[in-house]
């Protein structure tokens, strides 16, 4: 019973940001400020997301958003299962010291790299082009690392046994090893998809002069620049902005948790 | 590797075109071509360089007005682009003043720069020793530009060793608001509003007694550094310094630096 009550008040804790967000969204911008601040909006204006979709060109954002998450995601988890599955499977030289390196890349901080990547990219011609955006976070170290713990779960006998059955690696990756580790890419998948849909230094950097490649993150900063005082517009963009992410959250609960708990445990 | 694109005296008929708004930035020319350092002589910023540029000559104006301003700059754009054909003004909006800058800085490295750019103030230094610009005094030389209509403290601000190193763009300027019906219920005057710091202060402490709230600040450098600049209190000289007296450290009975406020 303890447990419920002390949930649900962590619950209301965390969620009341966000539910005063989607209440101020839909109130006249001269209520907002009232004090007391008011709970729930008698009188909705549905007409600040409107203007958020319309003013602030959230289609055209979300849509860059959506196909750079989307390259990214899948470009991680590309290279991540193939990285992983070397490491846990086969045996070449300098094996572990290369490991190491991949490791090492974690703890290097983004903005580190962010002066040389930038003009790497812009001398490749990718500047203001979704290659820009999103070749530089086609692999990663913690990826590498996640799938590599996922497969070395899978019990020797196993290989073992498709081995005896003429099963070459490739084989042997499609058809036993993807589909007993797919818990794992679910929270891989999940754990790249916050990380490339909530990138804003980079796009910000990359990005040009039109709104070719400008992702929603950055669409957002500018729809609060523009509309400064009508915080109800503000915060209409941010939402229609969040509910993507909310609808990964409800569908892949299980997996985030196993993501972001992943380093913890062994 | 650096682009070349040479844009010139096309900025200076924008700023003559252009008037004064109120918001807090200043604009400086700025070309990504090596041969920066400060050139006033008025040599690359001339009418026959215009003449000698093909044209339309296309100008990317990164800027970050909000509201009413950005639209205000996006009519005077169009009433510029569409009154003459040798240069077009693209106006690129950015996030907000901070995130210009630090775009600018990224653009350094790979020579992906604007035309002409809208910074804050506190960046002007930081774009002077970016050696990338090239100052608006050499468009004023070079149009033999006459800045007579502009404030001279507008223009003082960017002027850094004699040279005018931005034209003053949209500047703001903080303002007081008071409320009359507290004044009243605190027994102030509202039609005399206090119109020094010192007094600014008292009436403060008189509306707070009297339960009617006080003042509220807002934390910014750029508020403290304006309303300081108003009272001439910006820079410490000796003089100053010594008319002030004693400052006491921040504490919750006297607010600091405003004890001499005239």
């Amino acid at each position: 019973m303890l447990r419920y009550i002390l949930l649900t008040l962590g619950a209301i804790v965390v969620l009341f940001p966000l539910y005063m967000a989607v209440v101020n969204s839909l109130l006249p911008p001269s209520e907002i400020a009232q004090q007391p601040p008011p709970l729930f909006p008698f009188n909705p204006q549905w007409g600040s997301y409107q203007k958020a979709w319309t003013e602030g060109n959230l289609s055209i954002y979300l849509r860059n958003s959506a196909i750079q998450t989307t390259v990214i995601v899948a470009g991680q988890l590309i290279t991540s299962i193939l990285a992983a599955y070397a490491f846990a499977f086969l045996e070449f030289p300098f094996k572990r010291t290369l490991f190491f390196v991949f490791l090492m890349t974690l703890m290097i901080p983004f903005e580190v790299t962010i002066a040389t990547n930038l003009s790497t990219v812009s001398s490749l011609g990718w500047f203001n082009t979704f290659p820009g955006l999103t070749i530089p976070f086609l692999a990663t170290g913690f990826g590498t690392f996640l799938l590599r713990q996922a497969f070395l779960q899978i019990p020797r006998d196993l290989r073992e046994a498709a081995q005896l059955d003429g099963y070459g690696h490739l084989r042997f990756l499609w058809a036993v090893a993807i589909p007993l580790v797919r818990p794992a890419l679910a929270a891989l998948s999940v754990f790249s998809f916050l990380g490339a849909w909530n990138q804003y230094l980079w796009p910000l950097l990359v990005t040009g002069n039109d709104n070719q490649v400008r992702t929603v993150q950055i669409g957002l900063k500018r729809l609060i620049n523009t509309q400064l005082d009508q915080i109800n517009v503000s915060l209409a963009g941010t939402i229609i902005a969040v509910i993507p992410l909310l609808i990964l959250l409800v569908v892949f609960q299980k997996q985030l948790v196993r993501s972001l708990t992943s380093g913890a445990v062994k | 590797m650096r682009n070349h694109r040479f844009r010139f005296a096309a900025a200076m008929s924008l700023g003559a075109a252009a008037l004064l708004m109120t918001a807090c930035s200043s604009s400086g020319s700025s070309s990504s071509s090596t041969t920066t350092a400060s050139t006033t002589t008025g040599t690359t910023c001339t009418p026959s360089a215009l003449d000698k540029a093909t044209s339309p000559v296309n100008i990317n104006f990164w800027e970050s007005m909000p509201r009413a301003n950005g639209e205000t700059l996006q009519k005077l754009t169009d009433s510029f682009n569409s009154s003459q054909t040798k240069v077009h003004v693209n106006l690129v909006v950015q996030t907000s003043y901070a995130d210009t800058w630090q775009k600018y800085q990224a653009g350094l490295t790979n020579g992906q720069l604007p035309d002409v750019v809208q910074l804050q103030d506190t960046d002007t230094q930081g774009a002077i020793d970016s050696q990338s610009i090239l100052p608006a005094q050499d468009c004023i030389t070079g149009f033999h530009y006459s800045v007579g209509d502009l404030l001279p403290r507008a223009l003082s601000y960017w002027n850094v060793d004699k040279v005018q190193v931005a034209m003053p763009f949209a500047v703001s300027g903080p303002v007081l608001y008071f409320n009359k019906l507290a004044f009243q219920k605190a027994g102030l005057d509202p039609t005399k509003p206090p119109t020094t710091l010192k007094e600014l202060v008292a009436d403060a402490k008189k509306l707070k007694s009297a339960g009617q709230g006080g003042m509220g600040l807002k934390l910014d450098p750029w508020y403290l550094e304006s309303e300081l600049a108003t009272a001439n209190q910006l820079s410490s000289t000796t003089a100053t310094d010594a008319a002030r007296g004693p400052v006491p450290p921040c504490s919750t009975t006297q607010p600091a630096h405003r004890s001499s406020g005239t």
